[in-house]
């Protein structure tokens, strides 16, 4: 399959970037934030894209992975791999309960009730002491098989290997026989039934995998900033903002949840850090003294989450497939 | 003047919405779809619950608590007090 | 001797305190072709849902190829083979027609390229082979219909419920139909149509049994019922004409 030729390109080129960028600590810090929104999206969009789930609290996964990762290295000295794994499990049970409880249902409930169980990891974390409560979980030390954990590099591979896996299980879904039925069920649910396909299991099927791919991520995160606590990992606002991406870049494409994390991440970064600002002021468009200027300095920081929300009014209004939407096969 | 402490003082918080939302939500699923007089009984035993779960747990779980009913709704009357069983 | 294949007892479907249908029972032979007709409202849509598990039955019991089949899943019905059409067309829009066919054929398969093979095949036999690159939701009507019927004809079904199959059809697009039908009954399936086109159901079926308001009003061959008095008046009174 040429697509799979595609991954394979892609990916060796990114594997190559971090050489290309010289000694940039920022930039390649920038880039594994890409990577890691892009990966975070594409898993959430086999549940999202491919069988049309659209689970709004996917940051439980992504902190079930982070806390869990954390708290058995920290806590009890466990290796970071086995600690992986067991945020793997704690997240597929997270998703086995949320599943079952929705997916037999009739009726748009799964979105709210995402939501009702990461609020409730949330609040739980919060308000527990073993898991940090309010300060949060912090790492000094770290090590495995000699590798420097202390340099970002092994992370960048790290998001790249699962981005790259997630791209792969979702090529070979589309594929396969569970691929044509999450389709099917994405497209509609009697037909669906009628034609033999049980839905809660595929359902259930979709989620579990999108929910393992997360968890891994929120592991490798926890690892990768040593420090974790609920607004980070278990916010809403991540799980929003993974939804954002894959939309504005393309739900249900294979490459539209990457898309959407290599525009929209630089574009945060550089409201953020006043970028944009600096920019103008640097080429004269604005004078730093003036009230535009003082105001662009002040807010523009805070205003990624307000342009996400602009771009995505505009894409449900013009574009309603995303980006890559606007490439799909029009027979 | 005493500020009375059963009623809940919130803060302002631009992203406090998504909580009312959900509770919202509960409330109708609990009440039953489509029922307004189950989102007014509804509401009532949210409320009462509410308040009952931060005096006699905390004050912190109590969203908890009323998002495990939702759930709980969901699991084992999903058409709610007042819904219409066996819907479609 | 032909035995029965599906016993319809004594079943009744109320919504709250709405009878749909009420107390309906009839059995088809196997390899029939069965007509299941009645003015608008009759309940015979109804009857099809709870026969394929798409509501549970007030009370009754259905029994399809020795088994029982109340209380099961819509998708389990399929997997004992049968399977059923749709009165407004359900295509799988944003997939191809060859897609929407292999989806029917993973029920009897784990291979996409088996899928592939048997959907081939069933698009050859509706005659849709040169649509099956065209995606599913931009098909007219009558090509919708015929994909509808090619998408179950690939679950190898024992029996076919077909849900007015020719409904918006021209008389060139029914007659097709009907001669794809015929051939299916021929290797072995069991057919029950519900339709509202008298000359399409007189010309095909074995038997048929009206429903009229919930209840079952008369139960026969084609020649006995289109002269029933009850039926023409049930057909009148709903405003249509039995020997339309």
């Amino acid at each position: 399959m040429k697509q799979s030729a595609i991954i394979v390109i892609i990916a060796a080129v990114a594997a190559l970037l971090p050489l290309m960028t010289g000694e940039n600590p920022y930039v390649l810090g920038v880039m594994i934030s890409v990577l890691m929104m892009a990966a975070l999206s594409s898993a959430w969009n086999i549940l999202g894209g491919y069988a049309g789930q659209y689970s709004f609290g996917h940051a439980a996964y992504f902190g079930a992975g982070a806390y869990t990762t954390m708290i058995l290295i920290s806590t009890f000295n466990v290796n970071p791999l086995v600690s992986m794994a067991a945020g793997i499990i704690i997240a597929c049970i997270i998703a086995l309960i949320t599943g079952s409880i929705v997916f037999r249902l009739r009726g748009h409930y799964f979105g709210l009730a995402s939501i009702a169980v990461a609020e409730i990891v949330r609040l739980s974390v919060l308000n527990v002491d073993f898991s940090g409560g309010a300060q949060g979980i912090l790492l000094s030390d770290l090590s495995l098989w000699g590798l420097d954990l202390n340099s970002k590099n092994p992370f960048y591979y790290g998001m790249l290997i699962v981005l790259v896996v997630t791209l792969g299980i979702t090529l070979y879904l589309r594929r396969s026989k569970t691929g044509f039925y999450l389709q099917a069920i994405r497209e509609d649910q009697d037909a669906a039934a009628s034609l033999g396909i049980n839905l809660s299991f595929y359902k259930n099927k979709a989620l579990l995998i999108s929910a393992a791919l997360t968890s891994v991520l929120g592991s490798l995160y926890a690892l990768y900033i040593r420090f974790i606590d609920t607004s980070a990992v278990l916010d809403l606002r991540l799980s929003i903002e993974i939804i954002l991406t894959a939309i504005i870049g393309g739900v249900g494409t294979l490459w539209g949840p990457v898309l959407g994390a290599v525009l929209l991440v630089p574009l945060a970064e550089m409201l953020r850090s006043n970028v944009i600002g600096e920019t103008l002021v640097k080429h004269g468009i604005v004078s730093e003294t003036s009230g535009l200027g003082l105001f662009l300095k002040d807010n523009l920081a805070h205003a990624h989450v307000l342009v996400y929300g602009i771009i995505t009014v505009l894409c449900i209004l013009f574009l309603p497939k995303g980006i890559l939407g606007l490439f799909r096969r029009t027979k | 003047m005493r500020l009375n402490t059963s009623i809940p003082v919130l803060k302002i918080l631009l992203m406090a919405g998504h909580t009312f939302l959900l509770k919202a939500f509960t409330i109708c699923v609990l009440g039953g779809l489509g029922s307004v007089i189950g989102a007014g009984v509804g509401g009532v035993i949210i409320g009462v619950v509410e308040s009952m779960a931060s005096t006699y747990l905390s004050s912190d779980w109590k969203d908890v608590v009323v998002f495990i009913i939702f759930l709980a709704v969901l699991l084992l009357r999903p058409q709610g007090l007042f819904g219409k069983k066996g819907e479609q | 001797m032909i035995g029965h294949i599906l016993h319809i007892n004594h079943v009744c479907k109320n919504f709250g305190g709405n009878v749909a249908v009420s107390d309906i029972s009839f059995s088809v032979d196997e390899k029939q072709i069965f007509g299941l007709i009645g003015p608008n409202g009759a309940g015979k849509t109804t009857l099809f849902n709870c026969i394929t598990g798409f509501y549970p039955v007030t009370s009754g019991t259905i029994i399809f190829d020795n088994k029982k089949i109340n209380n099961l899943r819509p998708d389990q019905v399929c997997h004992l083979g049968m399977a059923r059409t749709w009165q407004r067309v359900k295509p799988l829009g944003s997939l191809t027609v060859l897609e929407n066919v292999m989806i029917g054929a993973f029920s009897v398969t784990n291979v996409t390229r088996e899928a592939e093979e048997i959907a081939i095949e069933q698009l050859a036999s509706v005659g849709l082979s040169d649509y099956a690159a065209k995606f599913a939701g931009s098909l007219p009507i009558g090509l919708k219909k015929k994909l509808e019927l090619a998408r179950v004809l690939a679950t190898r079904p024992k029996m076919l419920l077909l849900d007015e199959i020719c409904g918006g059809l021209n008389h060139t697009e029914t007659d097709g139909i009907l001669t794809i039908i015929r051939e299916v009954r021929n290797k072995g399936a069991t057919i029950v149509f519900i339709e509202h086109d008298m000359k399409a159901v007189t010309s095909i079926c074995d038997s048929i049994v009206v429903l009229n308001s919930g209840e079952k009003l008369a139960e026969g061959r084609p020649e006995e019922i289109t002269k029933n008095p009850e039926v023409i008046a049930a057909y009148l009174g709903g405003g249509q004409n039995a020997n339309d």
